[in-house]
């Protein structure tokens, strides 16, 4: 299917995009990659009257990473870059095993990490052709009023499948926006908006620069673990980021994050909280676990059953814990 | 408002195979559209149209990227390699001669995928591990399943590389 008519701008700097959105009002969408956006555009989910592609502007697709300032990656990085900048630095290495899981290596080739972070969240009844929307009434996240995936459900349950939101959220990542009115640094976790239909908070007007990891000194140590069908090119159907800092065996902070079971990254506060101050032991993996499956309630809205991505869940927090156990 | 944006036009320089095009393209027509509709270069395939089989590959800068999922016009000033243009004065890249070789050629719908995909390998590793190559063909889908001799095709062309050298002559970088 070919996409829909559009007037396509490619500004060169942040201030000349802005100039062009106070303009258009609000019936632009910014690209980057493209990669997600053309195939929403496709299916005709969303029909926008101009679009607006961040690929001529210099300069943000730089990354950085130093002793005094921490990691600064570019929000136009595209995803292979950033898999082989992280591959070797190990305290970091989640970073590389969630970009480098992403999609296929074309689509790497194209992707940033700024899409990749700000994608709209997915549903099996939501993005589908446009023959198929013919047929079945509009859900919620259409503008409808009905949801297919749970039966008088008042509300949408569209699940967020983005791969580097949840590593980056254990690692404690700041995202910069820039906006005419100047910059804004806010914790990554807290744009999600956790509504499927508008699962962001960033308004028209701000533009995610950067992603931000303040240094840090203790002994870090980083894990993405993704399930998924086909092993390659498939979205997550769960997937578990962990990041632990210890003082020699004692766990001095620990941050779970879970992704593909919910409408934005869910955080394991109550798993992080136990786990201050005490030893990896099999006894205290086995209970992070169980809480992490307590803490998703998936519903059957994508490829696999909501009662397997749940398992597989718990699983993958198990393994990641043992894995950080055995590097103890 | 609708007809203003099928008027959204525009002239662009590409610059494919070491051959300069200028061509007038709909701001909403993908790269794909235009190598095969405008200019018949119709070794990339149309084929799932969203990312997902990589029948419609391309190299871009010396980057394996989808065709399907690139606006031609964001295409511009960028050294684009289609499969047309890996053959050199008549004879076939290393790749492609061990494509014919190993018979990993059965329907050919996805080889010029396939191909691309394994020169892009060959370019950032010369010597890939089976593991590797199958990680890089991960987005390539080959219906006729014919996916170990492709493999062997892929680690015949190393061979091939190592005895008597990868040179970049045959991809525009």
């Amino acid at each position: 299917m070919r996409l829909p008519y559009f007037h396509y701008y490619s500004p060169k700097s942040l201030n000349s995009l802005f100039g062009i959105q106070e303009k258009v009002e609000g019936r632009a969408v910014i690209m980057a990659g493209g990669t997600e956006l053309l195939n929403r555009m496709r299916f005709r989910l969303i029909e926008p009257e101009y679009v607006i592609s961040l690929s001529n502007i210099k300069g943000l697709d730089r990354i950085s990473i130093s002793r005094d300032k921490g990691i600064e990656i570019g929000a136009t990085a595209k995803l292979t870059d950033i898999a082989c900048f992280f591959e070797a630095i190990k305290p970091y290495r989640a970073i590389y095993e969630s970009a480098y899981q992403v999609a296929s290596q074309q689509i790497r080739n194209m992707a940033t990490i700024g899409g990749n972070i700000l994608q709209d969240t997915r549903c099996m009844f939501y993005n589908r052709s446009r023959q198929w929307q013919g047929i079945v009434p509009p859900c919620h996240k259409r503008g409808g009023n009905t949801c297919h995936a749970v039966r008088n459900s008042r509300r949408c349950f569209a699940v967020y499948q983005g791969d580097m939101a949840p590593v980056l959220i254990s690692l404690k990542a700041i995202a910069v926006f820039h906006s005419p009115y100047g910059d804004q640094e806010i914790p990554l976790e807290d744009v999600f908006s956790g509504d499927s239909k508008k699962p962001f908070f960033v308004e028209d007007n701000r533009i995610l620069v950067s992603v931000r990891i303040n240094p840090s000194d203790d002994d870090l140590s980083s894990i993405y673990k993704k399930y998924r069908i086909r092993d390659g090119v498939d979205f997550p159907l769960a997937g578990v980021a962990l990041s632990l800092k210890r003082d020699r065996h004692i766990i001095s902070h620990l941050r779970l994050c879970l992704t593909g079971l919910a409408p934005r990254p869910i955080r394991v506060s109550d798993a992080e909280e136990i786990a201050q101050g005490e030893r990896l032991t099999g006894h205290l993996i086995e209970k992070i676990s169980e809480i992490a499956f307590n803490s998703v309630h998936p519903v059957d809205n994508l490829e696999e059953s909501a009662k397997r991505r749940r398992f597989m869940a718990q699983q993958m927090v198990y393994d990641v814990l043992e894995e950080a156990a055995r590097a103890l | 408002m609708k007809d203003k944006r099928k008027k959204s036009k525009r002239i662009i320089h590409l610059h494919i195979n070491g051959m300069d095009y200028d061509v007038l393209v709909e701001h909403r027509e993908t790269l794909l559209e235009v190598l095969r509709g405008k200019l018949l270069l119709t070794g990339a395939k149309d084929a799932c149209n969203q990312g997902e089989c990589g029948a419609c590959t391309v190299l871009m800068d010396g980057r394996s990227v989808l065709a399907c999922l690139m606006l031609a016009i964001d295409a511009q000033g960028k050294d684009i390699t289609t499969i047309e243009g890996l053959a050199k004065n008549g004879r076939l890249s290393p790749v492609q001669e061990s494509f014919v070789e190993s018979g990993a050629i059965q329907c050919g719908f996805c080889s010029p995928g396939m191909i691309l995909t394994a020169t892009a390998l060959f370019m950032e590793k010369p010597q890939p591990s089976r593991d590797e190559i199958k990680k890089a063909i991960e987005g390539n889908i080959c219906r006729c399943t014919g996916y170990n001799k492709i493999i062997d095709a892929i680690e015949g062309a190393a061979e091939k590389i190592r005895s008597r050298g990868f040179s970049d002559d045959n991809v525009d970088r």
